[in-house]
């Protein structure tokens, strides 16, 4: 009899001893004969980080983002189903991870452990001292091992509800054929800042495997749905800005994240922060470039521009969008829920923004829009 | 809408038997009554010199075991209580733990992160609350609460107690007699809620003709301490493959793994028995069946170890996971949570298999301590017992002539 649980580990399909910026890991799932059971995929390793060869010390400035953690290792993901090509190709996924962070738990829910096995913590400088690595209590112990981290990267695998029954996430291999699952590895600077990130700072990854589970084919046809992510960069060079962006794709809502264009990819800034867009005068939503029924007034008001920015992911009404977090510059973003599936394929979305931030011209920001679709399996 | 209704009757019952620091018994002998399964035992505490509760377990450290019978059968049962309920406070959100656990238990878990405004210790974990403590006054001892659906999953299951089919219905509560010094247990009360519309009662009572719940059924072994360390910096690697016999001709659905200390100064440490040791370079796999559950080592890193407990029983409230941080723990954990640190490492796995022989293989590394003359005492090489609890789904069947039949689910 076929075990009703398989618990699968893979290695990388270019197997190295470790793994640093900008290495793909190539991940090629099988499990013929089986379903895969989706939401169970999780990305596992070892991660350390050195700075000139040696292990970072309790004097040095270099911390990860605490509530993207360990996910901020991975730059990109993009999956493809043997049968049906393409499913998704997420960009700057450590971003998306962050403001999900942001509108759907707080500080304290870093305490959970599904959270702390991401290597996520309740605030910067507590993961910053985590990132020494780890050792025992003995005496003239020189055990210094790195941080295991075992993430569950929000990508179309794991984002799974079944068609005809929502707990049904079971996709057959017939349907999908071999999945190969890509990771693009971040740049140092993007994963780690802090006043002592230089170039002599490093991160390896070792141990690295993609587990998943599996459960035996019972030839009972399925439909899944999986949500998928487009995303968009665009660059804001004025106070008065449009950003006009055409998406291959049903989609449902948009969330939009802001960071200044000269803390991006630098060293000691966080390059993933979600950083205010200053002095918000106006902002508008506009299909086809013109206003139209999914709202029909211009955004005036910050409170309603920061709700409907957490409804573009799930109100859960439990969010770090807070005013001690905007006034710390973090944890801002727009976003807008349409209420329904619009084909923006054949239509342009545009986003208008005018602000009163006359610094804008001369250090302008980077917009990450990113559209929330499905895709049907 | 709420839940009491005039159709619902709240009764508080005394111990029919309470010998301090040995047993207390309570007896449901209404022939006609339908009580709802939501039995709550209060007051659970003691009396003695005084001390903090676990910061895990809280006042329920001191209930041994929980034993629900009709009669003579034994309807459910949950043994070694303390150490399982310290692991079910600590399977709970860090929320629940911070806003009702806390107060219901008197245990010390829920953490937030602290600012003092000063260099070295500028953000720090702490719990919410310092466990509370017990007193040699009965006015002052803090005692808990327990809902007993939390860890008897029969009560769970099912959803009312017709005593037409439990005739006679004890609930038994074995106490641990040396938690506190000069230690004496406090009445407990039972609360329960009967069904007093009579049509209604009639209706629940033909209508009930069994329930399916899962037996959490325990066992246990022990793993040596790591012999043979002599020279500094030495670490040896331990390997140990052992039968879990309990389970055996049983459907298991999930197992879970204690590791609990033996050496004296962990028995006192912070969380003494009642969490699970973390070892250097751990590794557990299970073998059901002839057939390695998890590939390769299995749990090999401790992330992989709580993300696997996740998956299994869902969240679990944890700040850190790991024996010890290099640098001053100080820089970020209290006082509390820098001593537990290590001690709450739990194993989770997911079987969901009809066992016919399972063997638990558990591989760590010793270290020698430089600061311990006898390192088989030392944290990380000591011996400890593997404690384990498995759900094994169990079906109850009313007969046509009254009687019940209890039996494993194949």
């Amino acid at each position: 009899m076929a075990a009703p649980y398989l618990f699968h580990e893979i290695q990388p399909e270019n197997s190295k001893s470790q793994y640093t910026e900008f290495n793909n890991l190539d991940f090629v799932m099988t499990f013929e004969g089986r379903k895969l059971l989706c939401n169970s995929v999780k990305l596992q390793a070892d991660l350390r980080i050195t700075k000139g060869g040696s292990n970072i010390t309790d004097s040095e400035d270099i911390k990860m983002d605490a509530s993207i953690g360990a996910h901020g290792v991975v730059e990109s993901i993009n999956t493809s189903f043997q049968n049906v090509g393409r499913v998704e190709n997420l960009n700057s996924y450590p971003r998306y991870v962050g403001m999900v962070a942001d509108t759907t738990t707080t500080k304290e829910d870093m305490c959970n452990s599904e959270n702390i096995c991401e290597m996520r913590a309740m605030t910067d400088k507590i993961l910053k001292v985590q990132l020494r690595g780890f050792t025992t209590d003995a005496s003239g112990s020189t055990t210094n091992n790195p941080n295991s981290f075992s993430i569950k990267p929000l990508f179309v695998l794991n984002s799974a509800v079944g068609k005809e029954d929502p707990n049904n996430v079971e996709l057959s291999f017939k349907k999908s054929g071999v999945i190969r699952v890509s990771f693009t590895l971040a740049r140092v600077f993007n994963l780690l800042f802090g006043n002592d990130v230089d170039s002599t700072c490093s991160y390896t990854l070792t141990n690295v495997r993609l587990a998943f589970t599996s459960v035996p084919e019972d030839n009972v046809a399925n439909t899944l749905i999986h949500k998928t992510k487009y995303h968009i960069k665009q660059s804001i060079l004025s106070s008065r800005s449009n950003v006009a962006a055409q998406v291959p794709a049903v989609c449902n809502a948009v969330s939009t994240s802001f960071v200044r264009q000269s803390e991006e990819n630098a060293a000691i800034y966080n390059s993933y922060q979600r950083q205010h867009f200053p002095l918000l005068d106006q902002l508008q939503y506009l299909f086809n470039n013109n206003t139209n029924a999914r709202i029909q007034y211009t955004i005036k008001n910050k409170q309603d521009a920061l709700q409907r920015y957490i409804s573009s992911f799930r109100d859960v009404k439990h969010s770090q969008v807070n005013l001690v977090n905007l006034s710390a510059n973090k944890a801002y973003g727009l976003g807008l829920f349409w209420n329904q599936y619009v084909n923006l394929a054949n239509q342009t979305f545009n986003i208008s923004l005018n602000s009163a931030d006359s610094t804008i011209s001369s250090d302008p920001f980077s917009i990450h829009a990113y559209f929330h679709s499905v895709v049907e399996v | 809408m709420s839940f009491y209704t005039q159709s619902l009757k709240t009764e508080i019952h005394d111990p029919r038997i309470n010998v301090k620091n040995t047993r207390a018994e309570f007896r449901l002998q209404d022939e006609d009554a339908v009580y709802l399964s939501n039995l709550r035992l209060a007051n659970i505490g003691i009396t003695a010199s005084p001390d903090e509760w676990n910061a895990a377990a809280g006042s329920l450290a001191v209930v041994d075991s929980i034993i629900l019978y009709d009669d003579g059968t034994e309807l459910c049962a949950m043994r070694d209580f303390d150490l399982y309920s310290a692991w079910k406070n600590y399977n709970k959100e860090n929320a629940a733990n911070k806003s009702i656990n806390n107060f219901l238990v008197k245990n010390a878990m829920g953490y937030e992160v602290r600012s003092t405004n000063t260099s070295t210790t500028s953000e720090n974990i702490e719990p919410l609350f310092t466990p509370p403590a017990y007193t040699l006054s009965e006015d002052t001892t803090a005692q808990g609460w327990l809902d007993l659906k939390s860890c008897m999953p029969f009560l769970a299951s099912v959803a009312y107690l017709p005593q037409q089919v439990f005739k006679n219905l004890r609930l038994v509560v074995n106490y641990k007699a040396a938690i506190g010094t000069a230690q004496n247990t406090n009445p407990p009360i039972l609360i329960t809620d009967q069904m007093v519309d009579s049509s209604q009662k009639q209706k629940l009572v033909s209508a009930f003709k069994g329930v399916s719940y899962v037996s959490v059924l325990h066992d246990s072994f022990v793993v040596d301490a790591v012999s043979g360390l002599t020279t500094v910096a030495q670490t040896k690697t331990q390997e140990v493959s052992k039968m879990l016999k309990g389970y055996d001709n049983k459907m298991l659905n999930k197992l879970l793994v204690i590791f609990t200390p033996q050496t004296t100064d962990r028995e006192t440490d912070h969380l003494g028995k009642l969490g699970s040791q973390m070892y250097l370079n751990q590794k557990v796999n299970l073998r059901v069946n002839g057939r390695n559950l998890l590939v390769g080592d299995g749990y090999d890193t401790p992330a992989k170890t709580l993300a696997g407990l996740t998956e299994t029983y869902g969240t679990h409230n944890t700040y850190m996971n790991r024996i010890a941080l290099v640098g001053s723990a100080s820089l970020v954990l209290g006082a509390q949570p820098g001593a537990m640190l290590g001690q709450q490492s739990y194993v989770g796995f997911l079987v969901r298999e009809y066992v016919e022989q399972m063997e638990l293989q558990i591989s760590r590394d010793g270290e020698y301590d430089d600061g311990k003359a006898d390192q088989k005492q030392v944290r990380n090489n000591a011996s400890f017992v593997v404690n384990c609890f498995g759900e094994c789904p169990t079906t109850l069947e009313v007969q046509p002539d009254g009687t019940y039949l209890i039996a494993y689910t194949a």
